[in-house]
């Protein structure tokens, strides 16, 4: 996978095909935790650390364990023919489990190392666990996609560097949308809304009008 | 069956509808409601996911340490979506192939884990059922609901049928931002509603 | 410590137990998956071709460093009376596998996109098909009951994909107006109509360029 490939990964995943705006994953911490940019910033920065970390351990759960490859470590163990080994019915099983599992120890790891960080980052980690974005990740990594017309994904050339860019732009994509939003919610909060539209719906209107600038970045392929 | 029953189960069709006043279960109700079809197919997919999970998390909470209950529900949880996810695949493959990535993503749906926390871990088997079952349909009404604006306005057409002939639909309503714009008004309405 | 060994084991067992009951459910489906994706093949095959009655085994030939499949396509005599081409190519977003049937001077008989995943309301128009009565025709048709032959009897092909019957090779470029010697583009979605008109360009041209002298007549038993 060339390096042009693996920058037009990022570009897709930020701006093209925004978790948010064009694939609606992770809708609800989106809306609940985009009230005001502190909290908005803390949450983007761990949503794109886990979904990077989410993204490395998750393609080597699916290509040494589930997938009935050359490098399955049960075929490298016992032999025989390698199709017996087919467990990828247990992927979205062992990638939520994974992924929970991940974020208890990042959440460990980060209090132990740097209490400031923790600080800024902590409340946020436990909602991750159910960011649908990070689960989705981490299937969209293995099931792969077309980008500007080369096929990525498990089984193609460079998956694991597809996987780590697909998931830090996926993780970068979800910040910045969700800092864009905080920075307007925080000035509707002093406008003049009509009471019905006060609070979700006003947001998800506003939603709505970013959905629409982030679509002029479709032009972007040709 | 007595009132308390029934109540159990229609108390998720509007007062606590899970999408329009829970705010629950968004990600799904903007992403695969381009279509009525669709919004039926992941309906039933999640009716049929709540309920068996509330009835088995309801069944073990006895034997399941408090500490690890979360890792716990969450197996049962992706346990029932992976049988799901396969059976649609074998039976139906025209609805698994529209909407496959979201049927996995049940998995993080928050009605399911948060139904889990705060119904079955608290009440008989019998009444996470009446509740899964309820609040499940609840979910289905608020994603047919929002598919039906979508599919009229954006592509003058419900279950396949041309609803008003000769009339260009919207197209946007189809695409991304219809989704959040209907759900925004849909909100805005169930507000409106609320306080007469 | 023993707190966590019990932890763990609870853990584990609630895993193996997922892990048996998936296994399960994986081996009774495995079998209908597969039928399922046969099916539309078959299916598909048929729908584009109608003049072939049946289809031979399917072969492989080169296109550009990847590999497309082909079927021959018999007459009731055995009479081989054109092909089938299965060539995936990417769109917008998402890999699009496109069925291609031939004659045997390579005039398009039909094509059917067989699967893809583009954005709903822009590229995955390729395979929408328009309504053939409105919902009032049809609530009305409810209480009218319409006889069951009335119905079509298969859903017809998306305009999209009924535009390239009758075309040839140098047929196949994408415009943007209406047209009848080229492919009219999908509005909205032009990344995506380039990628299934290339999908049979390439087929096409590589089949005969590759598999130039075909079998005339299947050899009878």
């Amino acid at each position: 996978m060339s390096f042009s490939v693996l920058l037009l990964v990022l570009v897709s995943t930020i701006f093209v095909n925004n978790f948010v705006f064009a694939k609606f994953l992770g809708t609800c911490p989106y809306l609940g935790v985009s009230k005001d940019s502190q909290s908005a910033m803390g949450m983007g920065l761990a949503v794109i650390f886990v979904m990077t970390m989410a993204s490395a351990v998750s393609w080597a759960i699916y290509h040494f364990f589930l997938y009935p490859g050359k490098d399955n470590v049960l075929y490298l163990l016992l032999g025989g023919d390698p199709a017996q080994y087919d467990l990828r019915y247990l992927m979205t099983l062992a990638f939520i489990l994974v992924i929970a599992a991940l974020v208890q120890f990042v959440e460990m790891v980060i209090q132990k190392v740097s209490p400031a960080l923790y600080a800024a980052l902590g409340i946020y980690l436990p909602l991750i666990t159910t960011n649908c974005a990070v689960l989705a990740v981490a299937i969209l990594n293995i099931e792969g996609m077309s980008i500007f017309g080369v096929r990525v994904g498990h089984g193609y050339p460079g998956s694991l560097l597809f996987a780590l860019a697909n998931g830090f732009g996926g993780g970068v994509g979800f910040a910045l949308a969700l800092l864009l939003m905080a920075g307007i919610r925080e000035r509707l909060a002093l406008g003049n809304v009509p009471k019905p539209l006060q609070g979700m719906p006003i947001a998800f209107i506003t939603a709505a009008l970013l959905a629409i600038a982030f679509m002029g970045f479709i032009g972007m392929v040709k | 069956m007595s009132v308390s029953t029934v109540k159990e189960v229609t108390k998720g069709f509007w007062e606590k509808n899970p999408v329009l006043v829970l705010a629950l279960g968004l990600c799904p109700s903007l992403a695969v409601t381009t279509s009525v079809r669709n919004a039926l197919g992941m309906g039933v997919s999640t009716i049929f996911v709540l309920t068996l999970s509330n009835v088995i998390i309801a069944l073990i909470k006895g034997i399941v340490p408090s500490q690890i209950r979360i890792p716990c529900y969450i197996i049962v949880i992706a346990t029932l979506v992976t049988i799901v996810d396969l059976v649609l695949a074998a039976y139906f493959p025209d609805i698994s192939k529209a909407i496959g990535l979201f049927i996995k993503l049940i998995v993080v749906n928050c009605i399911i884990l948060g139904r889990a926390e705060a119904f079955a871990a608290k009440n008989t088997a019998w009444r996470s059922l009446l509740d899964g079952i309820g609040m499940g349909i609840g979910f289905m009404i608020a994603l047919v609901l929002i598919a039906a604006v979508r599919e009229v306005l954006g592509a003058n057409k419900l279950f396949g049928f041309t609803v008003f002939p000769g009339w260009r639909p919207i197209a946007v309503m189809v695409l991304a931002p219809g989704a959040f714009l209907t759900l925004g008004f849909l909100l805005g309405a169930k507000n409106l509603r609320m306080r007469t | 410590m023993k707190q966590i060994l019990r932890y763990g084991l609870i853990l584990l067992c609630f895993s193996g137990l997922a892990g048996v009951s998936l296994h399960g459910v994986n081996v009774l489906t495995r079998e209908r998956i597969a039928a399922a994706q046969q099916r539309a093949l078959t299916e598909g095959q048929r729908q584009i071709f109608p003049a072939a009655a049946r289809f031979g085994e399917q072969k492989t030939f080169p296109v550009g460093n990847k590999t497309a499949q082909y079927f021959e396509a018999f007459d009731t005599n055995g009479v081989c009376i054109g092909y089938e081409l299965l060539h995936t190519v990417q769109g917008y977003q998402s890999p699009i596998t496109v069925l291609t049937a031939i004659d045997r001077r390579g005039i398009i008989a039909g094509i059917k996109i067989l699967s893809q995943a583009e954005t709903p309301g822009l590229g995955a128009e390729v395979e929408a098909v328009p309504a053939s009565r409105t919902l009032w025709q049809a609530l009305a048709g409810l209480v009218r009951r319409v006889p069951a032959q009335v119905r079509p009897a298969a859903p017809p092909l998306p305009p999209f994909q009924a535009q390239f019957a009758g075309k040839s090779l140098t047929q196949l470029r994408v415009v943007k107006q209406p047209t009848r010697d080229a492919i009219e583009a999908i509005a909205g979605a032009t990344i995506t109509s380039e990628a299934v008109t290339k999908a049979v360009r390439d087929a096409i041209s590589n089949f005969f360029l590759h598999v130039a002298h075909p079998p005339t007549s299947e050899q009878s038993p």
